[in-house]
């Protein structure tokens, strides 16, 4: 099935297309989310949402862009009111970091290891992902979306509303940021 | 020797994920995501989502505000057109407690 021929089948409510849309995407949107939250639980959960709000909005989308992008577009919304909802419960009082779920005491949140790196790499990894959660919203999406979803400047310009200069800059700085804050870390770690 | 040491830490870690694969969700995804769909239609989750519509919400405001002050304006209305309970209650007093009722007793 052509795309043009999935959103028309998708906008008529057909099943089989809600099925093929998410059997063709749900790799895509799941490691999106996986590499913003960081969490495979949230990611799964977000990754839910993300396709029931492609269902109920899909009368909305234009056919302007990409389905991909498109999905892409909600996925990133979604990713990061999770991570802004997070931050604003840490604020007001639920002191997740300290305590998890279960009331145990954890000190410090756990280091994230993505299912998909390989063994040899798994430690640097877990640092590098633990300085992108600490960059600012708009340089984690632009780094993601280009260095570990492995999308053109283009597309991750549309993604994100913004020029494609705009995204070089923003990767720029993002790189710039991380070299700092993974600096800062080893040093830490040598004394 | 250590800042060679530390760039190329730095480095390893940024290229870390250069060969990243794809991870996968659980498997029957889509089941999930109907499951939830279907939650979301329910009944009262529709009935909430009608009403927290700002193009809903606002207009059922703006009603009610209109009911309140209109039942304000009927029954300040209504007052006017009776004897002023102010007036009842003054004439009780004048009653009960004159001073001619007092000596008339007296006598």
């Amino acid at each position: 099935m052509s795309e043009q021929a999935l959103i028309m089948a998708l906008k008529s409510g057909e099943s089989q297309a809600y099925k093929q849309l998410v059997t063709l995407n749900e790799s895509l949107v799941y490691n999106t989310c996986l590499s913003i939250v960081q969490s495979e639980i949230e990611a799964e959960d977000i990754t839910q949402e993300v396709f029931v709000k492609a269902f109920e909005s899909i009368q909305s989308f234009k056919g302007d862009s990409k389905l991909s992008t498109w999905l892409y577009k909600i996925t990133v919304t979604k990713s990061l009111d999770f991570l802004r909802s997070k931050k604003r419960k840490k604020r007001s009082g639920f002191l997740m970091s300290i305590f998890g779920d279960n009331n145990e005491l954890i000190i410090n949140p756990p280091d994230f290891h993505h299912p998909g790196v390989s063994a040899e790499n798994k430690q640097q990894s877990a640092i590098l992902f633990k300085a992108i959660s600490q960059l600012p919203e708009q340089q984690k999406t632009a780094y993601i979306l280009t260095r570990i979803e492995n999308l053109g400047h283009k597309e991750v310009s549309e993604i994100m509303n913004t020029s494609v200069p705009a995204i070089e800059s923003l990767l720029q700085r993002a790189k710039n940021n991380l070299k700092k804050l993974l600096e800062n870390y080893y040093r830490q770690e040598k004394e | 020797m250590d800042e060679l040491n530390i760039n190329r830490l730095i480095d390893d870690a940024l290229d870390s994920v250069s060969a990243i694969e794809r991870a996968n969700p659980k498997p029957f995804l889509y089941t999930r995501v109907m499951a939830r769909m279907a939650e979301k239609r329910s009944f009262w989750s529709k009935a909430a989502m009608f009403f927290s519509k700002p193009q809903i919400a606002l207009p059922a405001i703006a009603l009610l505000v209109i009911i309140n002050i209109s039942a304000m304006l009927w029954s300040s209305k209504e007052q006017q057109s009776t004897i002023p309970a102010s007036t009842i209650e003054s004439g009780y007093a004048t009653m009960n407690y004159s001073f001619d009722n007092m000596t008339t007793e007296k006598k």
